[in-house]
């Protein structure tokens, strides 16, 4: 990998520098093209080595259990595949879903986000045409794997955008193996995520794609990419609020450009479309807070644009006139404004903060107020060990790309940097969002990692030249001088990609001028950095392959303790489909509904998709009831089996004992006769039975 | 020799199935007394009674240990009256074995007297009649022209119209014990109270005054009917001496209650049999579709229900049976039309809701067997291509777009060719 960053770096300042102007022609050329060949073969092993790595990676829960779905929300995407399967695409586009939250039903069409499910089914059907024989569940499977190397070449095209192909290699062989995303990507693990996380990245490279070149074409392909992004996962309010701030920066540092504006205009309008053609957003692509950033912004890079133009129409005192009463105007409009808000606020009781708004403000609000979000424990703040384990070395290597970023600042690395930023931002707000912080991790210490690694080659270079020029003694100071410049400048642009043209180049030339005079690491020096360097790689690959092959290969419902497989969830199940009527109701705490409508095909009451919290309270409060009590209300819901998970006896923790006192939490914040401190003793510990006075 | 053992097993299924009312052969009934020879010199017409009810009749003693009510692999009877019970209960007829054969829908006829042991008590008391102290009486030092312990009883208005049509005035109770109705036992319906002037007493020692208890008037209850969530039906009655032959020939309204209540409890009348709740889409041909419905959807619901009379069954005549379609909640109940042979039949509006809905008839009158049946049917939302395509209201928003998409066209027409 090294090799190929010190070719691409090279051979680009070599090729493209201004200063090799004088050197012959035709022998250049030739071995530019010799060169450029090799550089390609280089490029596509390594990136073929890429995607083997991060498939095969995540394939130790198949080699260490079997090869099936994991954890609680993977068996409704299955289970929705196998149904688009038998179903087609229409039907299930309009599934409603009648097994499970008895007796309301579920508009699967219309309540999930369908992104994963048609892809995989549309994997399925194609192996089918092409007389594959496969079971959906093995599609399902693996779907995952290939995705997480589909991910790591939209990380190599993203940052090839940004600083060229060797921070791109660097940036996809770091994703590859990131544990954070192998956590939701490993064989099995068959979520949202597991497509999401390689739609994010490859919208970004549209846009950065878009940003460099400025054709409607990229564009075009920006607003495709963008809506399976909208399709796959609800992370897509990510995007739609770092692409304006992306813009808004740019406007604020005076980088407003027509490549900008295609950009980020059509995306802004075509992506509000986009939105709303997936019926679970639907109109919330106009309505909700989320979305508002993005029509603001789009705004503003409107009224930027006309006062660019004015400017350019007027002459400087008509302009200035026209400033001042533009800004009189908005000021008067402003602070009317600004009067009827505060009237309005003043007089509404709790001045006008709304949980929604306070959630704005505060991102932890929802997880500290809202039980229900509270209980899943991967809507926890992370542990500072959780960075460590999941981000590794990349963690430590990402503010000094983080510094790479501003030497030169373009508009695609203002754009990775803008991306890193937030993404530590919402990564301390829940565990859930350090998958948003991992690629930009890995992007940003990839880029260090080639800038360091391209130093270090550089250094080599000129080293050797050195010694071969002392010992021939050929090389006059003068051209000795104009060698040294012509490194520099490919230095300062060390692994500039030759397509991503634009202001690196330009900002390039200007820092490359003779008076800046670089100086390169001696030879040892070269050598322990590269020593350091590749121990620091070789633990981080290390650690990857170590924490997925323990760590998050588990499928959850089958265990392994002390040497014997715990497989009591499917023979659970399995007893449930083989033992209870086909329309039996089946009650159970919400965590084990989709598995029991897939595992066990029976109705459930409540699931994992927590739309309604009433009911979801409702069952709450049977749990959390006396026996007599909780008979009515299972009555009252058409409960035919209550199933209750007890780990007691193999010391299982995460059983229903354990999560009690969600429930008495869920319970009461619908119904305020259960209280949780009836529940408590003593503060540590509680009781299943409520303490009555 | 395989389709025997087969018709034999149809036939024990269907004997689990239909207890009591099984088709052909005729229905057993086994005739507890304490003192068999006694009790048919003294309860002879109350005895041909039964046996008139074409039922294949067994008396045998309380206390004989010989006597069962359970077969090998079933039930033996189907009815069981119990007379008096001053004895202990024999080993195959246990106030529990009493109990279960109630529970599993078969049919118990309960007459009690002062002196009853205190199992016998026990059962009544879990078929709700609490009864008052061992040997209390009711009396009634008003009612001059009945002999001492002799009160006259009141058909209980609940009772009346299903229970008891036949039995009017004239009912006396004579040596008995009163009970009162346990607030929770809401199956159970009183039959017959005592009048306003009678009240439970406990005889006084050695000649003194009797000492009343708390019991008296409406609240006292002298006999009472009881229909189990099962249909299995059960009489519990405070004196054995009201249906003796001395009173019922004395009295025409006695003679009248033991004929109505026995062949209620005996399910001879009030029976009624639902079959076939059935649904469909108004204008389609196949009832029950099993891909449930629209919201919005047009419906028809119907349901036969029939009403037996000493094996003769027709149409019910009722016309308040309602259908419900509840989610949780009901969302529609109406009341469905007879048609006039026992087929009853409403059209509804699937509510603009989706979900899984129940749609169950639910009768219960007292008197009459309940009716809880129910469908369930899922009711979907509108398919994406069900809805209407072009909106009147929205008629401006598509005059706006054509007008944008105009002036879009000329001003690049403008831009390009000037």
């Amino acid at each position: 990998m090294s090799a190929s960053v010190t070719t691409d770096g090279g051979s680009v300042a070599l090729a493209g520098g201004p200063s090799s102007g004088p050197r012959t022609g035709a022998v250049e050329s030739k071995s530019r093209r010799s060169r450029s060949t090799s550089e390609k073969v280089a490029l596509v092993a390594c990136l073929t080595a890429i995607c083997v790595l991060a498939s095969s990676v995540r394939l130790f829960s198949v080699i260490k259990y079997e090869s099936v779905i994991h954890e609680f929300d993977p068996y409704f995407n299955y289970r929705v595949t196998k149904f688009l399967s038998k179903e087609g695409f229409y039907s299930t586009w309009n599934f409603f879903d009648s097994f499970t939250w008895y007796p309301l039903g579920r508009v699967i069409g219309g309540t999930m986000y369908p992104g994963l499910i048609f892809t995989a089914g549309a994997v399925w059907n194609l192996l089918n045409w092409m007389h594959i024989p496969i079971d959906v569940q093995e599609v399902c499977v693996f779907t995952a794997p290939v995705f997480a190397a589909f991910c790591a070449l939209a990380t190599f095209l993203f940052m090839r955008e940004v600083r060229g192909s060797g921070a791109g290699l660097v940036s996809a062989a770091l994703i590859s193996v990131v544990p954070s995303y192998i956590s939701r990507s490993v064989a099995g693990s068959f979520d949202l995520e597991a497509v999401a996380i390689f739609a994010l990245m490859f919208v970004f490279f549209l846009y950065v794609k878009t940003l460099n070149t400025g054709s409607l074409a990229w564009a075009t392909g920006l607003f495709f990419g963008y809506l399976y992004m909208v399709a796959s996962w609800g992370g897509y309010s990510f995007i739609v609020n770092l692409l304006p701030i992306h813009c808004l920066a740019c406007i604020v540092f005076g980088r407003v450009s027509y490549k900008l504006y295609v950009a980020y205009a059509p995306f802004v309008v075509m992506g509000a479309l986009a939105c709303m053609n997936i019926p679970v957003i639907g109109f919330n692509a106009v309505l909700m807070s989320e979305h508002f950033a993005s029509f603001f912004v789009f705004g503003l890079l409107h009224v930027v644009l006309l006062v660019q133009y004015t400017k350019k129409c007027l002459t400087p005192e008509a302009f200035n006139a026209a400033k001042r009463a533009t800004l009189t105007f908005g000021a008067v409009v402003a602070s009317a404004f600004v009067l009827i808000v505060v009237s309005y606020v003043a007089a509404s009781p709790t001045f006008g903060w709304t949980g929604r708004s306070l959630s704005l403000l505060d991102p932890t609000y929802a997880s500290k107020y809202i039980p229900i979000i509270a209980s899943v424990s991967e809507h926890q703040p992370p542990t500072w060990s959780m960075y460590f384990t999941d981000l590794h070395v990349a963690a430590l290597l990402a503010p000094a790309g983080l510094i790479i970023c501003f030497m030169p600042l373009t508009d695609t690395s203002l754009f990775l940097a803008l991306y890193g930023v937030t993404a530590v931002y919402f990564s301390g707000v829940m565990v859930r969002l350090m998958l948003v912080l991992a690629p930009a991790v890995c992007c940003l210490s990839g880029l260090a990692l080639s800038e360091a690694l391209s130093y270090l080659s550089q250094s080599l270079v000129v080293a050797a030249d050195e010694s071969e020029k002392s010992r021939t003694g050929s090389g006059t100071p003068a051209v000795k001088q104009q060698k040294d410049e012509s490194e520099v400048s490919s230095a300062a642009t060390p692994s500039k990609g030759k397509k991503s043209g634009g202001s690196a180049a330009r900002n390039a030339e200007k820092t490359g001028s003779p008076k800046t005079k670089r100086y390169f690491l001696s030879i040892d020096v070269v050598a322990a950095g590269f020593l350091s360097i590749s121990m620091l790689l070789a633990m981080f690959f290390r650690h990857g392959v170590y924490v997925s092959g323990n760590m998050y290969s588990s499928p959850s419902i089958v265990m392994q303790a002390g040497g014997r497989v715990i497989d009591d969830f499917r023979e659970a199940y399995a007893w449930m489909r083989f033992n209870t009527p086909e329309d039996a109701r089946i009650a159970s705490w919400w965590d084990y509904g989709y598995q029991t409508t897939a595992m066990a095909n029976r109705t459930v009451l409540v699931d994992n998709n927590t739309w309604n919290n009433t009911h979801i309270a409702t069952v709450g409060k049977a749990m959390a009831s006396s026996e007599k009590a909780a008979w009515d209300i299972f009555e009252s819901l058409d409960a035919d089996y209550v199933f209750v998970i007890f780990g007691g006896l193999i010391g299982y923790p995460s059983d229903d004992v354990n999560k009690f006192l969600w429930m008495v939490r869920i319970g009461g914040g619908e119904f305020p006769e259960i209280q949780e401190s009836d529940y408590l003793v003593r503060a540590r510990y509680y009781r299943y039975y409520r303490r009555y006075y | 020799m395989m389709m025997m053992m087969n018709a034999s097993i149809l036939s024990i299924l269907l004997a689990a199935c239909l207890p009591a009312r099984s088709a052909g052969a005729r229905e057993r009934v086994l005739v507890l007394l304490d003192d068999p020879t006694r009790a048919r010199q003294g309860h002879a017409s109350f005895l041909g009674q039964i046996e008139s009810m074409g039922l294949d009749v067994t008396t045998a003693s309380t206390s004989d240990n010989s006597t069962s009510l359970r077969g090998i692999e079933d039930w033996s009877y189907d009815h069981l009256v119990v007379l008096g019970a001053e004895g202990t209960f024999g080993e195959g007829v246990t106030a529990k074995t009493q109990l279960e054969f109630f529970e599993s829908g078969r049919n118990l006829y309960l007459a009690l007297s002062p002196s009853s042991i205190g199992n016998a008590r026990a059962l009544a008391g879990r078929l709700g009649a609490d009864l008052e102290a061992r040997s209390s009486l009711v009396m009634d030092p008003f009612e001059k022209s009945l002999p001492d312990a002799t009160v006259r009883a009141l058909v209980d208005s609940d009772a009346a119209e299903h229970m008891l049509p036949d039995t009017s005035s004239d009912v006396v109770f004579v040596d008995g014990v009163g009970f009162s109705i346990a607030p929770e036992a809401t199956m159970t319906v009183g039959a017959l109270h005592a009048s306003p002037t009678a009240f439970a007493a406990m005889p006084g020692k050695d000649g003194a005054a009797p000492r009343a208890l708390k019991l008296g008037g409406y609240n006292l209850k002298l006999a009472a009917l009881v229909q189990g969530r099962n249909n299995a039906r059960a009489a519990v009655i405070g004196s054995t001496e009201m249906l003796s032959d001395a009173v019922i020939s004395r009295h025409v309204g006695n003679k009248a209650f033991a004929e109505d209540s026995l062949e209620w409890v005996f399910g001879q009348r009030g029976v009624l049999r639902p079959s076939g709740l059935r649904h469909r889409r108004v204008g389609s041909d196949s009832w029950n579709p099993a891909e449930g419905y629209r919201v919005k959807d047009e419906i028809e619901v119907a349901i036969d229900i029939e009403e037996c009379v000493k094996s003769h069954c027709g149409g019910y005549g009722g016309n308040d049976v309602q259908v419900e379609m509840y989610m949780l909640d009901p969302y529609v109940r109406r009341t469905l039309t007879n048609t006039g042979n026992g087929t009853f039949v409403a059209r509804i509006q699937v509510p603009d809701k989706y979900g899984v809905f129940k749609i169950k008839v639910d009768y219960t009158r007292p008197g009459l067997s309940w009716i809880h049946e129910a469908e369930i049917v899922a009711v979907r939302p509108f398919r994406h291509d069900e809805y209407e395509r072009f909106l009147t209201q929205a008629y401006p928003y598509y005059a706006s777009v054509l007008a944008m998409v105009a002036g879009f066209l000329a001003v690049s027409r403008a831009f390009v060719f000037h």
